[in-house]
């Protein structure tokens, strides 16, 4: 494969269905999704939103682990991209608390832990603290789409009746 | 009449116990009674009155007082009466000797607190053992008090023992750990002078630390310094239990342990032995003004020396440990801040090969990659920087500069990012500490870390100040922020490399804390020092810089002041430039 055939697969993985609707020559055209992305470094954030978005999805934001508690409760997500390190209450910690309010509700929110330590013991603190998915930083966009499908369609979305 | 005092020659005073007081008005009573009771080999102390009798009993203490009943003036009941109400002889075995034997006088007698009645005549032998009766109670009486005495000051000793074991636990330092084992065996034992050495073998060369009571700590000691053998020494003494005051006050330690050349007995000295079992310290002790150090005291010395010696290891370990975490959290940090600006930097790279941004957005994903990548070029900088002080191969390129243009040109970079938040910035400066010697890029470096730290933890619309004052024979700059504070426990650490007030996970602002640490390396380089001030959280901070002036008056002849060098060389103080806002400046 030629660095502008490479370039131009990985733009068609990174795109999406919005810039692909013939699906022609990708894999599987996934749902649009609802995904939050919770991450205090504005630059990152923007990434991920613009990222996002323009792959076709709907796509909110949250600033803290706090934050990111009452939108999940709020309303209904398929993914939840967690920054672990970010001030006051850890992502780790926030992940701890969704999971813990879903025993009542019942639900189950894909959540992706986005880490940059890389001490051994790292990723299974991620998945410990219930985390479906980890992504190391820096994230790799192409990585980013592939473990998005995987999580989304591990852990669909269920509506309740409450909601 | 006249007092008779006999003594036994076989009895020294107070080694066969108690003292008879014999009261009655008749000499020959008092003869035949004498008589009867000195085979029991005890003092005999007669008296002719009742007076007399309350007189002697003023003066000591008698084991049995054999009173008569019947005497002129005050009689032997009254005397009774009187010996009862002096708190001291409320006990004090009262025997009535008389010529009459009729009941009344029994009870009366009884009533009084008599322990017996002896009715004339009376026979010596049953006198005697009467007597001897009670002279043995006196006797255990006494031994059971000294006995209780004893306890009571071991008791007293090791409440003190667990009371400097308390504060031996919550010391800070081995500093303090020391301090306080010094100044506990002096109030302990009593003695006049303590110390304690110890040699801690840290990474590097061993370091002595020898801390006296009174007096604190001496400077720390190292041995080829001051051409003495510590370990040697500390091996002799801990081989020696009871050194005397001579070799105590030894020329190994000089001037700092005198010694107590008025003390009379041995010194103990006990080794700090640790857990591997060598000697690490030795724990010491002047001899004492009055008499030797009891076996107790010794036992109670040697545990001293041992919870000096645990709780020195403990220390040095919780700060290995301290030392440890700081750098693992420090790595974690280190590891967050790298990598999340190459992600957005490689993440933004990718969207715009990807395609999929528009003209404004392209202009942004390029904005955000070259900010990244300076931040990322700062970062690198710091820490080969904090690889320099580590190494100690920071260099100075010194020369002439001005502070003024170094604390600007400092401003001026930081001002995007105030502005960016409304906060302002206001200067003073005073030209008459302008000029110095040193090297104007890492100057600019402190100043610029000061400033981003004041900025960083300002809340939007705050107000920061930076002035340049003169002190003495020293220039010094301020930098004053009324932001977040530090909290005073973390001040003491503040300039600390790798430490920052929050632990990773809870810091509200990036950085790897290494800022700090580089200022005062650069400062202290330059000879001058550094000093934060706060009130705590929320109250602001205040970081002031010192540097020393040049001797001689520095630079051209045309100063921007106008001040006259005459001015200038009697030492008088220029006024301050008044506050002036620096966006006015900066923009002209």
């Amino acid at each position: 494969m030629t660095n502008n055939e490479r370039d131009a697969t990985n733009a068609c993985e990174i795109a999406g269905p919005a810039a692909n609707p013939g699906g022609s020559g990708t894999k599987t055209a996934p749902a649009a999704w609802r995904i939050l992305v919770v991450e205090d470094v504005p630059s990152q954030q923007k990434l991920l939103v613009k990222v996002l978005s323009k792959s076709g999805h709907s796509v909110a934001t949250a600033e803290s682990g706090q934050e990111a508690i009452e939108l999940v409760e709020a309303e209904l997500f398929d993914i939840v991209l967690m920054d672990v390190q970010m001030p006051g209450m850890s992502g780790l910690d926030a992940i701890r608390a969704i999971r813990m309010r879903e025993l009542n509700t019942g639900t189950h929110v894909a959540i992706i832990a986005v880490t940059a330590h890389v001490l051994s013991g790292d990723a299974e603190q991620c998945y410990d603290a219930g985390a479906d998915a980890y992504l190391p930083k820096p994230i790799n966009l192409v990585d980013l789409m592939a473990v998005l499908k995987m999580a989304a369609e591990s852990h669909p979305r269920r509506d309740t009746e409450s909601s | 009449m006249t007092n008779y005092h006999e003594r036994d020659r076989h009895c020294e005073p107070g080694a066969c116990g108690g003292a008879i007081l014999v009261v009655d008005d008749r000499p020959e009573k008092l003869v035949s009674l004498q008589v009867a009771l000195s085979p029991l080999g005890h003092e005999i102390v007669v008296v002719g009155s009742g007076q007399e009798a309350l007189r002697s009993l003023l003066h000591r203490d008698f084991a049995v007082v054999l009173l008569d009943v019947n005497m002129p003036g005050m009689g032997g009941f009254e005397t009774a009466r009187l010996i009862r109400q002096r708190r001291r002889n409320q006990h004090t075995p009262l025997i009535f000797v008389t010529s009459y034997g009729d009941d009344v006088h029994a009870i009366e007698a009884y009533s009084l607190g008599a322990v017996d009645f002896l009715s004339a005549p009376v026979v010596p032998a049953v006198l005697r053992s009467k007597v001897t009766v009670f002279l043995e109670l006196h006797q255990r009486d006494a031994q059971v008090r000294e006995h209780a005495e004893r306890l009571m000051r071991q008791t007293r000793r090791l409440q003190s023992l667990a009371r400097a074991s308390l504060e031996i636990h919550a010391a800070q330092s081995i500093e303090q750990t020391l301090q306080i084992v010094a100044d506990s065996v002096r109030e302990i034992l009593g003695s006049q002078q303590a110390g304690v050495i110890v040699t801690a073998d840290r990474n590097g060369p061993a370091q002595h630390e020898l801390v006296i009571s009174p007096g604190g700590r001496v400077s720390a000691l190292t041995g080829s310094q001051r051409g003495i053998d510590l370990p040697d020494f500390v091996a002799q003494l801990a081989r020696c239990p009871h050194p005397t005051a001579d070799e105590l006050a030894c020329a190994h330690l000089g001037p700092f342990w005198p010694g107590d050349r008025a003390a009379t007995s041995r010194g103990l000295a006990a080794p700090l032995i640790a857990r591997g079992g060598y000697t690490m310290g030795v724990l010491l002790a002047s001899g004492r003004r009055e008499g030797e150090y009891t076996p107790d005291e010794e036992a109670l010395f040697q545990q001293m020396a041992q919870m000096a010696a645990s709780s020195v290891e403990n220390t040095l370990f919780a700060e290995d440990r301290e030392s440890n975490r700081i750098k693992d959290e420090f790595l974690a940090t280190l590891s967050h801040e790298l990598r999340t600006p190459l992600s957005s930097i490689l993440g933004w790279a990718q969207l715009l090969k990807a395609d999929m941004l528009d003209a404004d957005e392209i202009r942004e994903a390029l904005d955000i990659i070259e900010r990244n990548g300076q931040m990322q070029c700062k970062l690198i900088d710091d820490l080969l920087d904090v690889s320099r002080i580590v190494t100690g191969k920071m260099q100075l390129n010194m020369r002439p500069l001005s502070l003024t243009a170094v604390v600007q040109a400092a401003i001026k970079v930081i001002l995007p990012s105030a502005q960016a938040k409304q906060v302002s910035i206001e200067t003073s400066f005073d030209e008459q500490v302008d000029r110095i010697s040193g090297d104007s890029d890492r100057l600019q470096q402190v100043l610029w870390n000061l400033l981003s730290n004041a900025v960083k933890f300002t809340p939007a619309g705050g107000r920061i100040e930076v002035s340049l004052e003169a002190a003495e024979s020293h220039a010094r700059i301020i930098v004053r922020d009324h932001g977040e504070g530090i909290k005073p426990e973390f001040l003491p650490h503040v300039f600390d490399r790798f430490r920052q007030a929050d632990s990773s996970i809870c810091r509200k602002h990036g950085g790897l804390g290494i800022g700090l640490a580089i200022v005062r390396h650069v400062v202290e380089l330059h000879g001058g020092s550094v000093r934060a001030e706060s009130e705590g959280p929320g109250r602001g901070t205040t970081i002031a810089v010192t540097l020393p002036l040049p001797v001689e008056p520095f630079g051209t002849a045309s100063d921007a002041s106008g001040a006259s060098p005459a001015a200038k060389i009697s030492g008088l103080r220029s006024k301050a430039v008044p506050w002036v806002d620096v966006q006015d400046e900066v923009l002209q």
